[in-house]
């Protein structure tokens, strides 16, 4: 990590550190921490205003996420990251904060001269309720097409996952006019959707650093039989365990993350890496939210008891942006499909080439303006 | 949460990712070249575990031609003055294919390290050029009958003598000292330490044929004879053969590990398999959702184990000895190759297949080959053992 990147990491832990205290696990939208950071100007890291290296600085915002994993924080960090880097790399304004994301298949979204009708339900979009405009890809019969929902726009019924963060579904009945709506290219989504699965990486790999040193801890402080239960074999090979689970995760997410800012994204390496990046994600939650309540013993099963906010983060975000079955399965059916020799698909001899990067950008037909 | 068990635990389960690859893609292009063009000549048949049993000289030698063994070694000693990172390409692509690596597998991932950073002038000169030639090949005298896990039980005794030492022991589970030029050798050269075990060991250069060393086959349970047991009968062996320091095998020995442990061998064992199933099934005309769902979790597997391995590799190119991350990798990966094996079984039913396309007979070596990979280079129990005493829980 560079000098840089770890100074981000840094500021970006004491924030959190110092916001949430031992007694106060915030499970709802957590307002105040909001502002905190629209104030250190960290929520607005991913919009390109200011500076473009690119990659939408995908590094930087990689690294705050999984601070954000870590400390398991009330905000939806990653989906206004997104949702900023999107509107920015397409010209348009970026509303205030914070914003969240969708993609729907299932919208009836159509076109009559210049009024674009939309309407339809779209399940399960994170932090509906509060967000201050939804950024949704959908389909109209020819084009892949960005709107931009405002709250008077859409209706939202509350849901959550079962880490009680909010999913909620977003019924839409309206019409927008032209400059609410971008055609996209073909591939658009892909790119949006490996990039949505990266982020859901660096937090999960966050939350499992956070249960892994908990458990830890634990194991060197509690005592039976006399002993600190780390003395006992069979747990140190359970941490020992954790412990590959957690460094698979960090290196599978920082090596992806290199591979999203050297690859187009409608290139097979990037598809490769994103899905074995979230599949790596998908075991690790798996194994570390199950070892650490085992390790823990019945105080870690408590509302009390802070493991929960790792854990039943780690349960919600392993399916969230495609579960190890949808990964294996995108992966699968391409390596399947090809020509190429096994290990020739998966270790390109070009692997790591720098290329120009296919601007999703340039993929935008139609700019947008609008006020709001 | 203390602080500082954060950051201790950070620099224990982290890795600095740089991806490294695109500088030698060249090199890549080359060693696929000549794997293509051996395979076209039948000198490469696909195979599992072929860094254990695919022993070919001619192959060998063929590699030490184009400069592919002992590749860190300096070009005064005979060598190539390259990267460790070019010897991981060269060797990773060289598994993949599944070639007959076996001869000099262990020379040129132990012995060339330990040569290069213990050997004396004398002994660099008279070894590293023939190693990097691919004309000489060193097995490893550590295990014995009483000394498996626990390496610092080990009992062969060094006996100072005028000239030299005489060495008198067993060794066990020698693999490839039936056909090695020389074997290194762990010995009790003085007492153990007041409480420290590791204190009094060293570590010996034995020629093939010595007197007083006798090499007897142990079959593996296929048949194949691989191991061996070495049995020293005052064994002289002369001073200019002792391997570093009197009393430093230990720290020499363990030194060594992280390089021993994170390599791609430590997961690619069995991928041949794998190679030849995707061959054959992407001939057949549809593939169910089993197929493919399977296809992509090896494969996905496969790449977060790459991406560890180049890291650990760049790590200990830049002088680092990233312990955790190699026992973490070797854990992992290992006990892979043999989920590897059990997938593909579930997927295949082997008995209704004929061999015609050679998948059952890759199938059953990578089976019976099984019990050795999480065995081999230190029990995956004593690797969670490293790890969590690392990590502060003991």
């Amino acid at each position: 990590m560079s000098s840089e990147l770890q100074m981000i990491v840094d500021v970006t832990s004491r924030i959190f550190e110092d916001h949430q205290t031992e007694e106060r696990h915030v499970d709802a939208w957590d307002a105040e921490l909001w502002n905190l950071l629209e104030t250190t100007g960290l929520s607005g890291v991913a919009s390109l205003d200011t500076h473009d290296d690119g990659a939408g600085r995908l590094r930087e915002c990689a690294a705050i996420l999984r601070v954000a994993g870590r400390f398991a924080v009330s905000v939806p960090l990653a989906e206004h990251y997104l949702s900023t880097w999107l509107l920015s790399k397409f010209g348009l304004p970026v509303p205030s904060g914070p914003l969240t994301f969708a993609v729907s298949s299932g919208l009836d979204v159509r076109r009559s001269g210049e009024v674009w009708r939309v309407s339809g339900t779209i399940s399960r979009v994170p932090w509906a309720g509060i967000a201050r405009c939804i950024v949704v890809i959908g389909r109209s019969e020819e084009d892949e097409v960005l709107m931009t929902i405002f709250p008077p726009d859409r209706g939202v019924v509350v849901g959550h996952n079962v880490a009680g963060e909010p999913r909620d579904d977003v019924v839409i009945d309206i019409k927008l006019g032209a400059n609410r709506v971008a055609k996209l290219k073909p591939g658009t989504t892909r790119a949006i959707q490996l990039r949505s699965a990266l982020y859901k990486v660096a937090l999960i790999a966050g939350a499992t650093e956070r249960a892994f040193e908990l458990s830890l801890n634990y194991v060197g402080e509690r005592i039976q039989f006399g002993r600190a239960i780390g003395s006992f074999q069979v747990v140190q090979h359970q941490i020992a365990e954790m412990a590959g689970e957690v460094l698979a995760l960090r290196t599978a997410c920082d090596a992806a993350v290199e591979c999203c800012i050297t690859e187009s994204p409608l290139r097979w390496p990037m598809l490769l890496a994103v899905a074995s990046a979230k599949s790596q994600a998908g075991r690790s939650a798996t194994v570390i939210a199950r070892t650490s309540h085992q390790l823990h013993g019945a105080i870690g099963f408590t509302y009390e008891h802070s493991l929960r906010m790792s854990t039943t983060r780690l349960w919600a975000w392993r399916d969230e942006c495609g579960s190890e079955t949808y990964w294996a399965n995108e992966v699968g059916s391409h390596l399947l499909g090809t020509e190429d020799e096994l290990w020739a698909a998966l270790v390109g001899a070009d692997s790591g080439d720098l290329r120009v990067r296919e601007d999703i950008c340039e993929n935008v037909e139609a700019g947008v303006q609008h006020g709001n | 949460m203390s602080e500082r068990r954060s950051v201790a635990t950070e620099k224990l389960t982290s890795l600095l990712v740089n991806p490294w690859e695109a500088q030698y893609r060249s090199l890549r292009a080359e060693v696929r070249d000549f794997i293509d063009a051996e395979t076209l000549a039948g000198n490469i048949v696909r195979r599992c575990d072929a860094w254990l049993s695919g022993w070919d000289e001619e192959f060998s030698r063929k590699l030490g031609r184009r400069g592919w063994i002992g590749i860190t070694i300096p070009v005064e000693f005979g060598g190539h003055g390259r990267s460790a990172l070019e010897r991981y390409v060269v060797t990773e692509e060289l598994l993949a294919a599944g070639a007959p690596v076996a001869a000099h597998w262990i020379t040129d991932r132990q012995v060339v390290p330990s040569l290069l950073r213990y050997g004396t002038e004398f002994q660099k000169r008279r070894f590293l050029p023939i190693i990097a030639k691919g004309d000489c090949y060193f097995a490893i005298g550590l295990s014995e009958p009483d000394a498996g896990s626990d390496l610092a039980a080990v009992q062969t005794r060094a006996q100072r003598v005028h000239g030299g030492w005489l060495l008198t022991g067993t060794k066990l589970w020698t693999s490839g000292a039936h056909r090695a030029h020389a074997l290194t050798v762990l010995a009790r050269s003085g007492r153990r330490g007041e409480g420290n075990r590791h204190a009094g060991l060293t570590q010996f250069i034995v020629e093939i044929p010595s007197e007083g060393l006798s090499i007897r086959p142990i079959r593996l349970l296929t048949g194949e004879h691989h191991f061996n047991e070495v049995v020293f009968e005052d064994v002289f062996v002369r001073d200019e053969l002792v391997l570093g320091g009197i009393g430093d095998g230990w720290a020499q020995v363990t030194s060594e590990l992280a390089f021993e442990r994170s390599g791609p061998e430590r997961w690619l064992s069995t991928f041949p398999l794998f190679a030849s199933l995707i061959d054959h099934l992407q001939d057949e005309p549809t593939c169910n959702s089993d197929v493919k769902q399977v296809t992509g979790v090896l494969a996905t597997r496969i790449w977060v184990f790459r991406q560890m391995s180049m890291s650990i590799a760049a790590a200990i190119e830049r002088g680092e000895v990233p312990n955790v991350p190699s026992a973490v990798v070797k854990d992992a990966g290992t006990r892979f190759e043999g989920e590897l094996i059990e997938m593909i079984r579930q997927l295949r039913d082997f008995e209704s297949y004929s061999d015609d396309d050679g998948i059952r007979s890759l199938f059953e070596s990578a089976v019976t080959h099984s019990p050795g990979y999480t065995l081999r280079g230190g029990t995956n129990e004593v690797l969670r053992g490293v790890v969590a005493r690392a990590l502060g829980v003991s």
